[in-house]
């Protein structure tokens, strides 16, 4: 590995020192070695052999190991030490392998000070370390280090850990070296900059671990000292300035990055007893998840690929990392918890990433802006505000975000509960649907997105389900603040926008209501939009617009996956920017990002193959167009759909949108005017069809309130940027500093609004749901499988409701109150019409008999809820002539149960899997062209529930068995190694004649195709990852030119 | 950058960098302001003076009540219940049952008799179109009313399920020599509001509850008397068992009481709750009468027949049930253009107002009565006639009528040898057209030419029937070509009845 000649052939080690290092005398100070490690040093080497040359300490030894530099520094060295020696190393071999190379030195030498080459030592610093080695018997001790420019700024008095490795120095950035520090302590590990290490502690630990280089040579020496029984000081009053090098050598390359944050993870795992690893090792890899994902929002996807990449990386030298380990914890003397007291609680990466941006405004001020105008003070003034006002809208928002985080978020409309993985999995690659009577056609996509988003947590669908409904906040925030961030120009104003977002009642009042699908929208909308902007080329895009497009048509994908009306979204978003182009310019901008938006849509449609081959012809209540909101212009104008909203509160945001248009000019104005115009596309979507057309069934409307949100939330950071910028200076007092005013009102009044829903810790979502108050349903699955039927206001019907023409929602489930593999309902089919039209019979008060029309579909209970759940605050009652009907059936049970539903049993009920004997058998109508008739005067309450697995049922028979899936014929059944006669009870289900005794296996012959459409889906995912992968390769060509 | 002219204020500004207008068109472009500013200001504007009307929701949603009523030619099924009524001959309440079918396709139905037996006894009935079929009780159960330990009746309540067609049912109830014809409930309702009743002596009133669901009832019952408001023990948490009716004797409840409107409301489960009044002739006319109970308070009420015969008394009651006092308007119309002012009365809250109408009308005029709530709270209104003539004498409750309709129906009233009256009020804003059709259940052809009356806006008419040789007991059949209010009134020698009859929608 390395030449090891000495530069001048000398021998370095003193020729007096015992092979056995007696320990000198203390009036002899002992010899030090000094290392200095170079590795094409700069002009600052000499500053660091002066500093070395005029130590008041008489017997230290230099030597130089220079590693890989292309010029010889020996002539650089001898210059200013001409006693010191230098040795040189080809290649890269790291600092911890160029230190080690003194370890041949080091005999007779008690003491090691090791040295980066851009240090500048006190005069009295070696002699202080000396003296507290010897004082506090310390293994290694490090000095104080300060800034090298300015030594009045402190950069570290030895350094901290937390749990998962990561450094933390608890100095803020730029702060003050007042002594505050000085004192002596033991601390976790001190930096390789300057560090002095007793000679035979480092012999026994081996010296450094070549492998932790980069990053994190002093804190595994330091760590396996800590663990050998060594202690680790820092005397403070020895100084050292530190120039930081490194980083100007490009250190903050994103190999080094991934390869610090893979040593750091290395050390942990080597470090760390089996049993606190067993602790450790599952957090860190959440922090990492969340690192990533922090760090893919703000566009450090170098930093995201660390985070995750450092833990795959060990993963796969798992061998070579137990072998480390192995060594490593053979020398252990002392127990984990003896170290708990130098680590830090908590993740030491976000008490940096709080300090650091907490503090912007002190390093902004060492950049030398102390002359800014009287204006510019002011709004710099405001920046704090902006940045409490950001801390305290996160914290109230975990505030108000408690009950749901540690209680569970409840089964409200479409927040329906998700079952395992697997059987999410498992609805997916069926081929048949099991969703109101069934259908073969594809399963939605959300269903492996909502499993893929379990698979980091272990499976907890429960928690990913969590993180989707609360997350969705912070995540839209983010995406507002990178959607405005290009146009308000600088991070303040993009917070306020990211603020603006995030205190909009919509994301509450869908949280409230039980709206996956436009809270999803909410979320990732920001981004789309941003993305469709910058492939339409207002805003220079972070990559190539090969990769922006492929990466917005997998988001548009996602998004679609969850919510179906999401192109349309895009869409309209799109266009407000064109119809806003006569008032403020930009034709060719809006024309190029309607077109953006319709590929993109386009894309996402071909992505997401089969599941929107469903779509044209579906009824419209399938794809999201289930809801008539009775809403005014006020109550859609304050965003209040839900129970937040409410009161002035809600006129906040609007009233602070329109400084924007008051006070900024130029680009910001013309993006104001789109922003607004956003705004009211928004609004109109929603407002109009409640107007003018009540009767039209439309998506939730916290979809396209999203859009007004995102609309409203950039033109209020476009006007704060304008205010900060000093663009009302330019204007006399007139019309516009009252505006201001009111605009700060509004600001203030949106953030009381959302202070006050933070109150329940639920944003006012029920605390109970109808999955819990009617859980006792699942255990009547003993008596034979059965559906329930939900009829009422599709606001508060769970999952995704079908609708009459009269506007009445229904819902089945089956088996109990349904999860979320009934979400995403598959398109009505003529199973599914003749359940409208019994509830259509109902409304309409043409039928006294519900239970025998809905018996053949295995109906046993019907539930009318007039809350989204148990003491909800959102309220719709059913239609009278629902409720009034439902009351007058004549075999229908009412039992008791929560206010706010009303239950009803099926007197005339049959299993979802069962047989019909003797007369009752011949007599069964079959094929009849009008279902509801045939089932009005038939009895099956005596037929008899089959037993046993679908696939295999108990013995039974002879007679018809009845199978209450929509009538398919991919549908088989077999008994005795024999196909059954197939027939159409009702014209309407699968029934099969079963000549004899005899067990029945009923299967689904269409799974095949099933299996083909999944692999035509992969291969196109497959396809577009590809794509992307190609284009990242031709970027990085690009960028290496 | 923004470049300004010294001498100009920035309502618009320069943008150099050709990216901001987005369409990266070279030069110096102008944002003006002005134009993004009016178009949202004009936005607003219009959207708030658009928001001020009413959205046009569909008519139909509204259309639906609790209401008795005809059903569609396309209904699958329906169910009609007679709570009032007993199987055995010479009873309290003598019961027949009347299946009419309006429709032009035959329907089938089944007369389903709770009698307290686990399964109702059954009488499947054919009723072909445009006809009538009766089924005496007795025919079909022989149960006899039992008398249980808490004071209440046990006795067989009706369930009539008509399948397709347009199908109505009455009954027609007859106690001794007087007779009441009434129609059944088209389904339950959590509250029952009878505005009219009383228990003084020698009358006997009877309120008929029928639960035939599965699930029990438990109701409670309220009485606004002459002496304030009653709650007797008796009278809270009465549970109707499931499949069964149970008749609660008021005059034993609430004893003695010149007025007496009741509420009935269900804590759990569902019921149908009608009304019976009988007098000896102690201190009103003897006779027999029948009343639906209203399932809600409304704003204003119509009674289409009015006649003040010598000997009688016409008394209209109106009750306000709510927790605040109200107020209503009763105009009478007499039919001769006579002029009688129109009386605003006070209802006090939970308190019954007695309108003497017949005091207010000369002898033998014929009249409307109109109530119209000019107060806060909805009332009930219910009208008490009693007559002490040698013919047509008796006593009648006539349940006021809230809506009007184009068609009205009256299932027919079977082995009535009497005569028979059908008033038509037009309270609407045109003149109309109306016609009476009647079906005799032997004979499936209609008449060929139905009687018709032209009515003014205000007029009130009437169809003779005994002029117009149409038997009392056939199915009748008003249509009109506009909104009208129509009631019959039964008379025979052994007494009267008024029927409200049941709308078409």
């Amino acid at each position: 590995m390395t030449t090891g000649n000495l530069a001048d052939g000398r021998d370095l080690r003193p020729p007096e020192a015992p092979a056995a290092e007696p320990r000198a005398p203390v009036s002899a100070p002992p010899p030090v070695l000094a290392v200095v490690v170079t590795h094409d040093p700069g002009a600052w080497l000499e500053r660091t052999l002066d500093s070395l040359a005029d130590q008041d300490y008489p017997r230290l030894t230099v030597l130089v190991v220079d590693v890989g530099s292309d010029l010889d520094p020996t002539s650089r060295v001898t210059a200013v030490l001409p006693d010191a020696t230098v040795r040189r190393v080809p290649g890269d071999v790291g600092f911890g392998a160029a230190v080690n190379e003194a370890l041949d030195a080091l005999a007779g030498t008690p003491f090691l000070l090791v040295c980066h080459d851009d240090v500048a030592l006190d005069p009295s610093a070696v002699r202080l370390l000396i003296e507290e080695a010897y004082r506090s018997n310390a293994g290694v001790v490090g000095p104080k280090l300060v800034n090298a420019d300015d030594p009045h700024v402190l950069l570290e008095v030895g350094r901290a850990i937390d749990r998962y490795g990561a450094p933390h120095t608890g100095i803020e950035p730029g702060e003050l070296d007042q002594e505050q520090h000085d004192a002596v302590r033991d601390v976790f590990y001190v930096s390789s900059a300057t560090m002095l290490v007793r000679a035979d502690l480092f012999r026994e630990l081996g010296g450094f671990d070549p492998a932790a280089y980069p990053g994190t040579e002093d804190l595994d020496l330091c760590w396996r000292g800590r663990l050998a029984g060594a202690r680790v000081l820092v005397a403070p009053d020895a100084r050292v300035r530190h120039r930081q090098a490194a980083s100007e050598r490009g250190r903050e390359d994103p190999v080094t990055v991934r390869a610090v944050a893979r040593n750091r993870v290395r050390t942990v795992l080597t470090c760390y007893s089996s049993w606190s690893l067993v602790r450790v090792v599952p957090v860190g890899l959440v922090l990492a998840v969340g690192e990533a994902g922090l760090s893919v929002v703000t566009r450090r996807r170098g930093r995201a690929r660390a985070a995750l990449g450092a833990w795959w990386s060990n993963l796969r030298r798992f061998g070579t990392v137990r072998r480390r380990r192995r060594k490593v914890q053979a020398r252990r003397r002392i127990h984990d918890s003896e170290l708990r007291e130098f680590q830090v609680r908590g993740s030491a990466q976000l008490r940096s990433y709080l300090s650091h941006h907490l503090h912007t405004e002190e390093r902004l001020r060492t950049l030398g802006e102390a002359g800014r105008t009287a204006v510019d003070v002011a709004s710099t003034g405001a920046r704090q505000p902006v940045a409490l006002a950001s801390l305290a809208v996160a914290l109230l928002f975990l505030v108000g975000s408690r009950d749901l985080m540690f209680g569970g978020v409840p089964a409200v409309g479409s927040l329906a509960r998700w079952p395992g993985m697997f059987d999410l999995l498992d609805a997916y690659a069926s081929g048949w649907r099991y969703t109101g009577m069934g259908s073969a056609v594809a399963a939605p996509p959300a269903f492996v997105l909502m499993a893929g988003l379990a698979t980091p947590l272990f499976g907890a669908v429960a928690l990913a389900r969590t993180l989707v409904v609360v997350g969705a906040v912070p995540l839209g925030a983010i995406g507002a603040y990178r959607f405005a961030r290009p146009y308000v120009g600088s991070p303040t104003p993009a917070a306020v926008a990211a603020m603006a977002y995030a205190v909009n009642p919509v994301p509450r009042n869908a949280i409230a209501v039980g709206r996956l699908g436009p809270l999803v929208l909410y979320a990732l909308g920001p981004f789309l939009v941003a993305m469709v902007v910058r492939a339409a080329g207002d805003a220079r895009p972070s990559v190539s617009r090969t990769r922006l497009y492929l990466g917005l048509t997998a988001l548009t994908a996602v998004t679609t996956a969850f919510f179906g009306p999401a192109p349309l979204w895009l869409l309209a978003a799109a266009a407000a920017v064109l119809v806003a182009s006569p008032l403020v310019g930009g034709v060719l901008l809006g024309l190029r990002m309607v077109a953006v938006a319709a590929v993109a849509s386009v894309g996402a449609l071909v992505l997401l193959f089969p599941w929107p081959l469903e779509f044209p012809g579906a009824d419209g209540a399938a794809l999201g167009f289930a809801f008539r909101p009775d809403l005014g212009l006020s109550e859609v104008l304050r965003f209040q759909t839900g129970p937040s909203g409410a009161a002035w509160a809600g006129w906040g945001l609007l009233a602070a949108a329109v400084l924007a248009l008051a006070i900024a000019t130029g680009r910001r104005l013309a993006w104001a005017g789109r922003a607004w115009m956003m705004a009211l596309v928004g609004f109109a979507a929603v407002w109009v069809p409640a107007r003018f057309a009540p009767d039209v069934s439309v998506p939730a409307p916290e979809a396209a309130l999203s859009l007004a949100a995102l609309g409203l939330a950039l033109a209020i950071g476009l006007g704060a940027a304008s205010l900060l910028e000093g663009d009302l200076r330019r204007y006399r007092f007139g019309w516009r500093q009252p505006v201001v005013a009111i605009a700060g009102v509004g600001v203030v009044l949106a953030l009381v609004g959302f202070a006050a829903d933070s109150a329940d810790g639920r944003w006012h979502a029920p605390s109970r749901d109808w999955d819990q108050a009617l859980g006792f349903l699942r255990a009547e699955r003993a008596e034979g499988g059965f559906r329930v039927l939900w009829i009422g206001d599709p606001t508060v019907l769970p999952l995704d409701p079908a609708i009459t023409g009269d506007g009445v929602g229904y819902v089945l489930t089956r088996n109990g109150p349904g999860d979320a593999r009934e979400l995403y309902r598959a398109p009505e089919g003529d199973a599914d019409r003749v359940v409208g039209d019994a509830v259509d019979l109902v409304g309409e008060q043409r039928t006294s008999r519900l239970g025998h029309l809905v018996a053949p579909m295995g109906v046993r209970y019907i539930v009318v809820p007039n809350r989204s759940g148990p003491r909800s605050e959102t309220v719709a009652f059913p239609p009278a002539g629902v409720a009034a009907g439902l009351d007058d059936q004549t075999d229908l049970l009412r039992l008791g149960t929560d206010p706010g539903i009303v239950l009803y049993e099926n007197s005339a009920w049959a299993p979802t899997r069962a047989l019909v004997e003797g007369d009752a058998a011949d007599e069964l109508p079959l094929e009849s062209p009008s279902p509801l008739r045939a089932a009005l005067r038939t009895d099956l309450a005596g037929s008899e529930a089959l037993s046993g697995p679908v696939t295999d049922s108990a013995p039974t028979g002879p007679g018809t068995v009845l199978w209450s899936e929509a009538y398919d014929t991919q549908w088989e059944a077999r008994a005795g190694g024999e196909t059954l006669d197939q027939v159409e009870p009702f014209g309407l289900t699968n029934g099969y004649v079963l000549p004899e005794r005899g067990s029945v296996s009923i299967t689904f012959q269409g799974q095949v195709r099933r299996y083909i459409e999944l692999l035509v889906q992969a291969a196109l995912w497959l396809a577009l990852a590809l794509a992307w992968w190609y284009s990242r390769r031709i970027d990085d060509r690009r960028w290496r030119r | 950058m923004v470049v300004l002219a010294p001498d100009r204020r920035p309502e618009v500004a320069a943008v150099t960098d050709p990216a901001d207008y987005g369409g990266g068109r070279r030069g110096r472009r102008w944002v003006p302001r002005s134009p993004v500013i009016i178009v949202l200001v004009a936005a607003l504007v219009a959207a708030v003076a658009l928001d001020r009307t009413e959205p046009d929701r569909d008519a139909n949603a509204a259309a639906i009540t609790d209401a008795p009523a005809i059903p569609g030619a396309d209904a699958l099924s329906v169910s009609w219940y007679c709570p009032e009524g007993s199987a055995t001959d010479d009873g309290r309440a003598d019961e027949t049952v009347l299946v009419a079918n309006l429709g032009d396709e035959d329907a089938t139905a089944v007369v389903s008799v709770f009698d307290g037996n686990d399964e109702p006894s059954r009488e499947p009935v054919d009723v072909p179109a445009r006809s009538q079929v009766d089924v005496e009780l007795n025919e079909v159960t022989d149960q006899e009313e039992e008398l249980l330990l808490d004071g209440t009746i046990a006795g067989p309540g009706v369930m009539v399920e008509a399948f397709g067609g347009e199908v109505v049912v009455e009954h027609a109830i007859t106690r001794g020599s007087d007779f009441a014809v009434g129609p059944c409930a088209r389904g339950a309702a959590p509250e029952w509001f009878f505005a009219a009743g009383t228990t003084v002596r020698g009358t006997e009133l009877m309120l008929s509850l029928f639960n035939p669901f599965g699930d029990d009832a438990i109701v409670d019952l309220t009485f606004l008397t002459d002496t304030g408001v009653q709650t007797p023990e008796g009278a809270e948490a009465l549970i109707i068992p499931r499949r069964s009716r149970v008749s609660v004797p008021l005059h034993a409840l609430v004893q003695r009481q010149a007025q007496v409107a009741t509420v009935v409301r269900t804590r759990t489960g569902r019921v149908i709750a009608e009304q019976s009044l009988a007098s000896d002739g102690s201190e009103i006319a003897q006779g027999f009468a029948l009343s639906l109970g209203a399932t809600d308070p409304a704003q204003s009420w119509t009674l289409p027949h009015g006649s003040m015969p010598s000997g009688s008394t016409h008394n209209v009651s109106v009750a306000n049930f709510t927790d605040n006092g109200s107020e209503a308007q009763v105009r009478v119309d007499v039919d001769d253009g006579g002029r009688v002012e129109p009386q605003t009365v006070p209802v006090a809250a939970r308190s019954v107002t007695v309108v003497d109408v017949g005091g207010l009308v000369p002898v033998d005029a014929t009249y409307t009565v109109g109530v119209r709530v000019t107060g806060e709270e909805p009332v009930v209104v219910e009208e008490l006639v009693t007559s002490t003539a040698a013919t047509a004498g008796g006593l009648a409750l006539g349940a006021g009528v809230r809506e009007p309709a184009r068609r009205w129906a009256f299932a027919g009233a079977a082995g009535l040898d009497g005569d028979a009256v059908v008033s038509v009020v037009n309270r609407g804003s045109r003149p109309v057209t109306v016609s009476l059709t009647a079906y005799a259940s032997d004979d499936a052809e209609a008449p060929d030419s139905p009687s018709e009356l032209e009515l003014d806006v205000g007029e009130r008419g009437s169809f003779e029937l005994g002029e117009l040789d149409i038997g009392a007991d056939l199915v009748l059949v008003v249509e009109a070509d506009g909104p009208v209010f129509a009631s019959r009134l039964l008379s025979a020698a052994t007494g009267r009845s008024l029927d409200p009859g049941i709308p078409g929608r």
